[in-house]
């Protein structure tokens, strides 16, 4: 029995269509059994192909004719991440590269592998990375290095126990420090030109395990240089938590009047608990932003000061520091200070 | 003997396969007839139950309760039409008091636009469990009480009494194993039990290892063994010896019906 | 002490042993004693915050919040099932009615619209699990789903500025806020439901012994379905309250809800074996996390030994549960004065 196909239908979902030549022709009901299989086999090799297809997953692939260069964001859930990778894809269009975007999914093991796998297959050209967890970027910042592929890491060399420039690598770091310390003389600034009376703050800040929190807390520390009450601190992701930390701070310190906010989250709790409570603070510092909601707060007049990361003004300069290594990948990187915007 | 049987199986046969589960075995249980059906494991003995309960339907022969013909689709079918099972895991709700366990399934409600709602009278349903409790003469712990602290003995006596209570005229009682966890005392227990539904008219069918049992309690003795009824008779006019003979096998009755 | 024999007559026991009434009594009661111990340890050591009208009240708040979460996974745990989709039913809810209201719709049709979402994803759990697929991984599978399609639905941003429902999540009646009212109508509903009701009756016979409950003529896979459609009403609702409580529907489904909610259901003493529970307890769960929270808050110590301390009571309370019940059991089964074994 001799079967010579054509296909139906090309793509993902081709079928082929079987005729079966000779004496032994099989049944009807195997026929149909075969076929139904067949189908089967099409519609979820079909799916395959779409899911891997859609866009906001994990692995999204887009070969160009000169390589593909990765972006890999800490969350694709986070608006101004997608938009960056948006920023990087149109780049390397422009330039004959593909795109591939790799979600961190705010799972640090899960981004190295999946990054560590790309780079040794050879599925990347270059690679431009968001960390969840900068540290633990040092395997594949040596796996990027033996494979000549240059990155764009979000971090600093000291994340790594590194100093000063490193081959193949351009470093875009946030100083945290600065951050926080901008975010504490915006504060006294505040304070200050209203002239407020008796000042005593709420500090809200990050998770601990979050990159640069503590960094930035320092930072605040240096740039209240000690002359600010801070009557407690909290910790909170989320504006649930963090609103009813809030509504709780306010009963044990009734005459806190200054927010100091490292997140949106908090700032966002901390304006709803004031508002519950009837009370109105003398001034909001927020260090965040790159949010709607709190832009628009912060226009309103209802957050004084928004000290935020502008990632547009960085994102051109690493760029090029990065098409530059593409072509010698063992060259040393830039090291870029992201910079940051201070709003009211 | 009373004119119509209670419950009758006519050639009954369960194929799996080629494997013969029941082989042309015919039955007539009378009512207030408790009848004692023994067999060595694998002798059929809890197909048999499950083709009297609707739990399994027969390959080929007919099934009749009261004199109509039946044929069920699954337990819910034969407990309409009068014929209760109590499970050897008993299948009572631990969490709930007797009462519940009782009524479950038949609730009372409250009168008027509560019971509409759906709440149940409390009250009513103690009171029924009680009552359905006194009707077998026994005392046993307060309907209140969870079932999880009952002992074994009064945890059976319970799953007994709900399968009565839902009996109606005449109905049909099989029974499975009901003694195999309890103790010398407790089978006394269930013994009476036996007796008295029986005296009230039930057709009676138990399942069981337990000679003693099986001899205290039935007024006939039916032996399966490799799925063919080996004997049939009037348990006075048999003896351990012969029983254990059809059971292992060793013999069949010479005129069995 | 007479005996059966002929007489088919059980010695009446109307009254439990002594000793078996305390054992009962603690193991009913423990949690309300645990939790009064807690205040008096937090009455001094956060003093003199903490005992104070405005703290209870801020306590009794935050667990009305999460309490309504925990009503719905206890109640699903009660009737047989645990059902993981509740995060992402809150997230569809939440931003469902967002969405209505952002776009110019009354508020009781948001309200509505987030209930009804509720409903329609405990049908669809219900629908799966009865035609015998593994509820837990069901519930896992329709949480990813309903993950996605509040992020879809929202376009990936927040919904904010829900000031319209400040009479749901902030204002105060009779100085108690509003999400404490909707938690007590919440389980005062589905307590009477479960004691009083034909429904109730069956759902935790459902739970508690299916088998039996099938065999007594009852329509099991009905309960099953009714039983996820409560959890579903009740994660919307707890969306509901939530989205209300900080003016903002978010779509980001945070699993750590389903933690907190089955820690309170299991302090509670609920056995996962299902069949049984008291919801006034599982409101007393989450009011003995929402005082250890508020406790540690106050007394500036870190958030993490906030969930070491719940991580241990609850470990307590399993040892408690557990060993009452087998004292339980022993004595009933022994320890009567001159009873002997075999009592029918």
């Amino acid at each position: 029995m001799r079967s010579k196909g054509s296909p139906i239908q090309f793509g993902p979902g081709a079928v082929w269509r079987t005729e079966i030549v000779g004496d032994d022709a099989p049944k009807e009901k195997d026929m149909l059994l075969r076929k139904t299989f067949a189908v089967a086999a099409a519609i979820s090799l079909g799916a395959f192909g779409l899911t891997s297809c859609s866009s906001g997953d994990n692995a999204t692939a887009d070969g160009g004719k000169h390589g593909t260069i990765a972006f890999s964001p800490l969350s694709a859930k986070i608006p101004l991440l997608t938009s960056l990778g948006d920023f990087i894809k149109k780049n390397a269009a422009g330039r004959g590269y593909g795109y591939a975007m790799v979600d961190g999914d705010a799972d640090a093991t899960k981004q190295v592998q999946q990054i560590t796998q790309g780079i040794d297959n050879h599925s990347y050209k270059a690679a431009w990375i968001v960390p969840v967890a900068a540290q633990a970027m040092t395997p594949v910042i040596e796996s990027a290095q033996r494979a000549k592929v240059p990155l764009v890491l979000q971090a600093s060399p000291e994340d790594f126990g590194l100093k000063g420039e490193q081959p193949g690598v351009v470093f875009m770091s946030p100083d945290f420090a600065a951050f926080g310390k901008a975010i504490g003389e915006a504060a006294l600034k505040c304070i200050d030109s209203k002239a407020v009376a008796n000042p005593e703050a709420l500090l809200l800040k990050l998770n601990d395990t979050t990159a640069g929190s503590g960094d930035i807390a320092a930072g605040v520390n240096t740039g209240l240089d000690s002359k600010l009450k801070i009557d407690a601190t909290s910790q909170a992701v989320d504006v649930s938590t963090a609103q009813t930390k809030v509504s709780q701070l306010l009963i044990a310190h009734p005459n806190a009047n200054v927010i100091i906010a490292l997140n949106n989250e908090n700032a966002e709790g901390a304006l709803n608990a004031y508002k519950a409570a009837g009370k109105t603070p003398a001034c909001v510092i927020v260090g965040g932003g790159n949010d709607p909601n709190v832009e628009t707060l912060q226009k309103s007049g209802a957050i004084t000061t928004l000290v935020s990361w502008d990632f547009q003004a960085g994102l051109q300069a690493a760029w090029d520091a990065l098409v530059a290594l593409v072509n010698s990948p063992t060259e040393n990187g830039k090291i870029i200070s992201q910079p940051f915007r201070v709003v009211g | 003997m009373t004119r119509s049987a209670a419950l009758e199986l006519d050639h009954v046969c369960v194929h799996y396969g080629f494997l013969k589960a029941l082989d042309d075995v015919s039955i007539k249980v009378a009512p207030g007839e408790v009848v004692a059906l023994l067999g060595d494991n694998g002798a059929g003995k809890s197909t048999l139950l499950k083709v009297m309960s609707g739990a399994h339907r027969p390959t080929s022969g007919t099934l009749h309760v009261k004199g109509e013909t039946r044929s069920f689709r699954s337990p819910r079918d034969a407990a309409a039409a009068g014929v209760q099972m109590v499970y050897q895991d008993l299948a009572l709700v631990d969490a709930m008091e007797i009462s519940s366990n009782l009524t479950l399934g038949r609730e009372p409600m409250k009168p008027g636009i509560l019971g509409q709602l759906g709440f149940v009278d409390r009250r009513a349903m103690r009171r029924e469990a009680q009552a359905e409790l006194d009707a077998l003469g026994v005392r046993t712990a307060p309907v209140t009480r969870p079932v999880e602290m009952l002992s074994g003995g009064q945890r059976q006596v319970v799953a007994i009494a709900r399968a009565a209570a839902r009996l109606g005229e005449q109905g049909v009682l099989l029974m499975d194993e009901p003694t195999a966890a309890l103790g010398h005392e407790q089978t006394e227990l269930v013994e009476s039990l036996i007796a008295k539904l029986a005296s009230r008219g039930v057709a009676i069918v138990v399942v069981t290892h337990n000679l003693p049992l099986a001899g205290a309690v039935s007024d006939r003795t039916i032996v399966l063994n490799r799925g063919r009824k080996v004997a049939d008779v009037p348990t006075r006019d048999t003896d351990k010896d012969r029983i254990v003979g059809w059971i292992t096998g060793a013999s069949v009755q010479e005129d069995i019906a | 002490m007479t005996h059966t024999g002929s007489v088919p007559e059980v010695r009446a026991e109307n009254q439990l042993p002594p000793r078996v009434t305390v054992l009962i009594v603690i193991r009913d009661q423990g949690l309300f004693v645990l939790w009064a111990l807690l205040v008096v340890i937090f009455a001094i050591a956060a003093r003199p915050h903490f005992l104070t009208t405005a703290t209870g009240i801020s306590i009794l708040n935050t667990a009305a919040i999460s309490s309504i979460f925990a009503a719905g996974l206890g109640i699903g745990v009660m009737t047989g099932v645990l059902d993981l989709s509740v995060p992402g039913t809150a997230a569809v809810a939440a931003v469902a009615m967002g969405m209505i209201i952002r776009d110019g719709g009354p508020v009781w049709i948001g309200l509505v619209v987030g209930v009804l979402v509720g409903v329609a994803v405990g049908l669809i759990n219900g629908w799966i699990t009865v035609r015998g697929f593994d509820p837990l991984i069901a519930t896992i599978g329709m949480l990813s789903v309903l993950s996605g399609l509040a992020l879809v639905l929202s376009g990936g941003l927040d919904i904010a500025g829900l000031s319209s429902l400040d009479f749901l999540g902030t204002n105060r009646y009779l100085g108690i806020p509003g999400p404490v009212y909707v938690s007590i109508a919440v389980f005062a509903l589905l307590t009477v439901m479960l004691k009083f009701t034909r429904a109730g009756m069956r759902l935790l016979a459902v739970g508690g012994n299916g088998e039996a409950a099938r065999r007594v003529g009852i329509k099991v896979n009905n309960y099953r379905v009714l039983g996820f459609v409560i959890s579903g009403v009740c994660a919307a609702i707890g969306g509901i309250v939530n989205a209300s409580y900080i003016a903002i529907a978010s779509p980001t489904a945070s699993t750590s809800v389903i933690f907190q909610a089955l820690t309170a259901v299991a302090l509670a003493g609920v056995p996962f074996t299902g069949g049984r529970g008291s919801l006034p307890k599982v409101f007393v769960g989450g009011v003995v996390l929402a005082t250890i929270n508020a406790g540690l808050l106050i007394m500036g110590v870190q958030t993490y030994w906030a969930t070491i301390a719940t991580g241990v009571l609850l470990i307590g309370a399993l040892v408690v549960d557990r060993s009452t019940n087998t004292s339980i059991s022993k004595l009933l089964v022994t320890g009567r004065a001159g009873a002997g074994k075999d009592q029918a």
